[in-house]
């Protein structure tokens, strides 16, 4: 009992030591990459050298249920920005998003010479607007977030086509600092924008005004995750041309290199971050000469859930996106021409943010039994907790770090004040959670595929 | 034991390393509220100053605190940036900046070794037009600093123009990687007169596989200067990468003259060069050309087929009636659907139809700014 205590401890030490490693060294390559980014804003900033320049680009909007939503966000992509069209795609919505986008656009039925490059679930009809030529409208059965994108990139006049969710919230130049690591490197087949939390910030007519800290704590915790993620995950693995998500909240693809790459895949709960890991084996087995890359400049806000339940949901989601996106792309793994994607951030992923809650789990639960059983002293135990609960304070404090040197965006003194409380308080029930949930996940995908399997071999057996 | 031991240091060390940091984030903040406030401070005394260029008596300037000037410099190139195009603000700045020495301020930011530092000092000799610092600047130029030497060969335009057009143009074919949108601004900046002569001669000069990265940048110069390098470009043998981005050149210039040189592009193999030159013969061409265009209309390539359409609607004089006598005549379904949705679109005041295509969808020079 005692042996398989202290090897266990050896297996956790060093998993923990590996994990903290890479997030060290992604906490370095962000602060060299926000550094750069602000010397580079503060020109950029002066003669805006890039305006008249910007490709035209089509927005494409996903709306399944967005009665709501719809015309916030429409009034929202009002950019300034040169030139741009808009695609809706009403994905079999059963509320009144086509009406009400009838009546306030006065759209009318258009015939399109639709062009099915990528297969999608039957287009109804295309309408374009009557007042503002600029937007068109397409209807189709319902098929998913993918397919609804898939369908409107079939139908883009632009070269660039930029995804937008219809819950999220923009600035004014939101489009134009988007397209402009386009412009920099000609290389860029795909660009993510920076997301933060909408809750509790300041909006008008669907345009963001300024940054506020929601007051719920559950909407608290995931300010600081988005932080985490944006300020220093992507940023980290973006100079290495690594990164394996952009948010389908807010993104923009190289129409050509999309459509070449299939488009989305409709069957995936995480198709946004599915197409990235995709073009990066696709391209890189091509021996193209590619990048995918993102704006560390907060861009783009979502609101994310407000109440544990829709929380909870959003976590399994995500954690079985991600697992069936690796599972489909295993090929990028160690490819030999996978680069720092396939080399770095796969295997990262694969071993630390897909296998990670499972092994936290069981480090939680070790200690926990042994503890009981009186294998694991109440020193031992107090020690664990602390250094768990410590390496999460840190990670936090340095994304927050990196916001202060760079946006610092939430203008009050409270407002870090809460923060600091915030990323402390997070590791203390709120960070457990989520690991439990994510583990949760892993083992619904791992039975899902185990059933599909089953299913696929008694259909072999039966042909 | 001593494991325990070491992650018992390790967290308190990690709690001494949290608490540090969350005092240096407040001190960062308590830092950036007084820059803030001195900012603001600084902003509501020489904003009125700065932008009282018109009055008959400007009034005697304030002296400026050393500590004080850095954030002036700032100030100062943010109204010059938001004035650009009032001449009369724009010279009493440049007074303005010479009596209260942040010229020399920028001189100095040159030598420090701070790349934001350095960039707004490039960035203020260029606005102020300062050519005491010309040869450093030319060294930075041709540096290896991506961003450093761009902004010093636009500091070079801008102070000028007619004697950095040369050492511009050699800059540019030495730095390719540049951004097409900045290079094509510096451009556009120093002028189509006195750019044409030395970009036409770099062209015919640089080695074959350097030209189609060049040849858009024509679109930035004269009619007289581009026209004839395009066409001497295509009567020699080339590669086929430099087909599109000459038809471009062609297009935005529209002699008619081309034309007959556009009729034989339109049915090249690469389907980037049929739509480019679908596209040309569409903006330049007359009723009579609708003969040529119409077999394309039934291209494998929906986007040879699109600018096909487009290119017949857009023909001058627009007559419905001749588009319904093509539409009835058409016999590809496809064909027929292209042609009935260009001529929705082109019924439709302010529809563009996305009518510029480039071919790598990146950036379409000479668009203006």
């Amino acid at each position: 009992m005692m042996s398989f205590f202290l090897a266990a401890q050896w297996f956790f030490l060093l998993y923990f030591l590996a994990l903290n490693a890479v997030y060290a060294m992604l906490i370095l390559r962000a602060l060299g990459g926000v550094a750069r980014y602000m010397q580079s804003r503060d020109v950029a900033g002066l003669p805006h050298l890039l305006g008249g320049f910007a490709p035209p680009v089509t927005i494409v909007i996903p709306a399944r249920n967005e009665e709501a939503n719809i015309l916030r966000t429409l009034h929202s992509l009002q950019q300034h920005y040169p030139e741009y069209e808009i695609v809706v795609v009403n994905d079999g919505s059963t509320d009144r998003t086509l009406e009400v986008l009838t009546a306030a656009y006065s759209l009318k039925p258009f015939p399109e010479a639709y062009r099915a490059r990528l297969k999608t679930r039957p287009v109804r009809a295309i309408y374009q607007s009557t007042v503002d030529p600029r937007l068109r409208v397409i209807d189709k059965e319902q098929g998913g977030r993918g397919d609804a994108v898939n369908a409107g990139v079939n139908i883009a006049h632009y070269p660039w086509v930029c995804r937008v969710d219809a819950d999220s919230i923009l600035q004014r130049d939101s489009l134009m600092l988007i397209v402009e690591p386009l412009l920099e490197d000609p290389t860029v087949v795909a660009c993510g924008g920076t997301i933060r939390v909408a809750n509790g910030c300041k909006s008008q007519d669907g345009l963001f005004v300024e940054a506020d800290l929601p007051k719920r704590p559950l909407v608290l915790f995931q300010v600081i995750e988005y932080l985490r993620a944006f300020m220093y995950g992507r940023m980290g693995w973006s100079p290495m041309n690594a990164h394996l998500i952009i948010s389908g909240a807010f993104g923009i693809y190289h129409k050509e290199t999309f459509v070449a790459a299939g488009g989305y895949r409709c069957d995936t709960v995480g198709e946004d971050m599915e197409l990235i890991v995709r073009l990066h084996r696709t391209l890189s087995a091509q021996r193209k000469s590619y990048r995918i890359t993102f704006v560390p400049e907060p861009i783009c806000w979502s609101t994310v859930p407000d109440d544990i339940g829709k929380l909870r949901r959003q976590r399994i989601r995500w954690q079985v996106g991600l697992a069936e996106s690796l599972a489909m792309n295993r090929g990028l793994m160690f490819h030999k021409e996978g680069s720092f994607a396939g080399w770095f951030a796969y295997p990262f992923t694969v071993f630390f943010e897909w296998l990670g809650p499972v092994v936290e789990t069981c480090g939680y639960l070790l200690v926990i039994i042994g503890f009981a059983l009186g294998v694991v002293s109440l020193s031992v135990f107090i020690t664990f907790m602390l250094l768990a609960a410590g390496f999460g304070i840190l990670l936090s404090t340095c994304a927050l770090l990196l916001e202060e040197i760079s946006f610092h965006l939430y203008k009050r003194p409270r407002h870090i004040l809460v923060l600091f409380a915030v990323a402390v308080l997070e590791n203390f029930g709120y960070r457990q959670l989520n690991t439990l949930w994510r583990t949760a996940a892993v083992f619904q995908h791992l039975h899902r595929g185990a059933r599909a399997r089953l299913a696929r071999r008694k259909q072999e057996c039966r042909a | 034991m001593s494991i325990l031991l070491a992650a018992r240091w390790g967290s308190v060390a990690l709690m001494v390393i949290v608490l540090l940091m969350m005092s240096y984030i407040l001190c960062l903040r308590a830092v950036l509220l007084m820059r803030e406030r001195r900012y603001r401070k600084l902003s509501a005394r020489w904003t009125p100053i700065l932008l009282e260029g018109g009055a008959s008596n400007p009034r005697p300037l304030p002296t400026v605190p050393p500590g004080e000037r850095f954030l002036l410099l700032i100030l100062w190139n943010t109204l010059r940036e938001r004035n650009e195009q009032d001449a009369v603000i724009c010279h009493w700045m440049g007074r303005v900046a010479a009596a209260t020495k942040i010229d020399c301020l920028a001189r100095r930011l040159l030598r420090r070794r701070s790349v934001r530092k350095k960039l707004l000092g490039l960035v203020t000799l260029g606005q102020l037009r300062d050519r005491l610092e010309w040869p450093h600047l030319c060294q930075i130029a041709q540096s290896g600093h991506p961003l450093l030497s761009l902004a010093a060969t636009q500091a070079i335009a801008r102070i000028d123009p007619a004697a950095a057009a040369g050492t511009v143009v050699s800059l540019i074919v030495g730095h390719l990687n540049w951004p097409a949108a900045k290079i094509a601004s510096i451009l556009e900046d120093i002028g189509p007169e006195r750019v044409s002569e030395p970009l036409a001669r770099a062209l015919l000069q640089a080695p074959e596989s350097h030209r189609p990265g060049l040849i858009p940048f024509l679109a930035v110069c004269n009619y007289s200067t581009a026209l004839p390098t395009v066409r001497q470009i295509l009567r020699e043998p080339h590669i086929d990468e430099v087909l599109a981005p000459c038809l471009h050149v062609i297009g935005k210039f529209g002699d008619r003259q081309d034309l007959p040189l556009l009729y034989r592009y339109l049915t090249h193999p690469r389907w980037h060069v049929r739509a480019v030159a679908a596209g040309c013969v569409g903006k330049m061409g007359r009723r009579a050309d609708q003969e040529k265009l119409a077999p394309l209309l039934a291209d494998p390539q929906w986007w040879v087929r699109y600018r096909a359409a487009q290119a017949i609607v857009g023909l001058s004089p627009r007559d419905d009636q001749r588009l319904r006598d093509i539409q009835s005549t058409l016999s590809d379904r496809y064909a027929r659907d292209i042609l009935t949705q260009a001529i929705a679109e082109g019924a439709r005041p302010g529809q563009s139809g996305g009518t510029d295509l480039s071919p790598t969808g990146r950036m379409r020079i000479g668009a203006g700014r």
